[in-house]
């Protein structure tokens, strides 16, 4: 997986943001995940379409971090996200 | 939906042949109720108790109980655990808890079976706040937050609660099965009978052995955990029905005010843990 992946949601994957978090439920298994403010605009990016390296120009503009770091944690959430089932890459 | 509820003669509880897909459990592990699929709808099994067949096809719950059990108890369960079930197929919203009115508003207690919510409703209908309910509280949306639909006037309590708060035993039969009396509404134990604004749900943690009531604001999204696993729902494998509840839960998670109230977990500490809610309530909401 790198930058320009584009990731799949799964369909079983319900998210609703509650308390500027974004909790998922995923279906499948019954089990849920809380993404902090960061990782839900990570998940509503991947959502739309976007590949990682579009997800990061997204959340550059609305959050201060640096690039490199941006990069780095949308990878790492996209691995996380796929190893749960709830993406493919 | 209208239910047709039939009653089938006593008969131990055979073991069934397929294996259960959810699964509920008292505070120290032991089997509640277990959830079967059935070729027109579930069997949900309390161990030694009963089995409800639910016939999707025909809106039909057949009571199976097994022997020497009191049909007070089987109308206790199904009124309080299969009814819920059923309406959360409909799209109600259920939740474990009981409910009292305070000033014109209703606030809930949620918590798994032994965690006192029946004895904090009797407890402030004692001290004068009407309870709505005793468990499997009823959230209909109103305006843009919810109200409380009463249930029956009746709360169970058990006997060493009953008789802490009245000094005797009012109703006089212990169920056996239940470990709890049932206690109908009367002077000293208002019941209130119109739907009432929420205002704020009560999660009752796990004692931490506190000295004085602790009463926290929870985080919504923390809360939404919390809901999801104190709520009703019949079949967590209906992606459907469990999509439509979780996005009701993530709802009343963004817009109820939800606490995390412990307590001392002794009788003679009561009217403090009440008057800390009352003060709680007028206070503002202020953490304790």
């Amino acid at each position: 997986m790198n930058l320009e992946s584009r990731l799949q949601t799964s369909s079983d994957a319900v998210a609703r943001e509650v308390g500027g978090e974004t909790m998922l439920l995923d279906l499948a298994s019954g089990t849920y995940f809380g993404l902090n403010e960061v990782g839900g605009a990570v998940w509503n990016a991947l959502e739309s379409g976007a590949s990682l390296a579009e997800a990061c120009d997204q959340i550059e503009a609305q959050f201060d971090v640096p690039r490199g770091q941006l990069e780095a944690d949308v990878l790492a959430l996209a691995e996380q996200l796929v190893s749960q089932g709830l993406a493919t890459a | 939906m209208t239910i047709r509820v039939i009653n089938a003669a006593a008969a131990v509880q055979l073991p069934l042949s397929t294996e259960p897909y959810d699964c509920w459990r008292m505070l120290d592990g032991t089997v509640a109720c277990e959830f079967h699929r059935t070729k027109n709808g579930y069997r949900v099994r309390f161990p030694d108790r009963a089995d409800f067949a639910i016939d999707l096809t025909e809106d039909q719950v057949t009571c199976l109980p097994a022997p020497d059990v009191s049909e007070a108890f089987l109308g206790d369960i199904y009124f309080n655990q299969i009814l819920p079930l059923m309406m959360t197929r409909s799209g109600d919203l259920v939740l474990h808890a009981s409910g009292v009115g305070i000033d014109g508003q209703a606030i809930g207690f949620i918590g798994a079976t032994g965690r006192g919510k029946s004895t904090l409703a009797a407890s402030l209908a004692k001290a004068g706040h009407p309870f709505l309910t005793d468990d499997g509280l009823i959230l209909d949306p109103a305006g843009s937050g919810y109200a409380v639909r009463p249930r029956r006037p009746i709360l169970r309590l058990r006997a060493d609660s009953e008789a802490m708060l009245y000094g005797r035993t009012l109703a006089g039969e212990l169920d056996p099965d239940a470990l709890k009396e049932r206690v109908p509404a009367r002077p000293d134990l208002p019941f209130l009978e119109v739907p009432t604004p929420l205002a704020a749900l009560y999660f009752l943690v796990e004692p931490r052995g506190v000295e004085e009531p602790q009463i926290t604001r929870m985080p919504a999204a923390g809360t939404l955990a919390e809901l999801i696993a104190h709520s009703f729902i019949l079949d967590i494998g209906d992606k459907p029905r469990l999509r439509a509840h979780f996005n009701r839960l993530a709802q009343v998670a963004n817009a109820v005010t939800c606490y995390a109230l412990d307590f001392p977990r002794r009788y003679d500490a009561l009217s403090g843990v009440i008057e800390a809610i009352r003060r709680h309530r007028a206070n503002g909401n202020n953490d304790l």
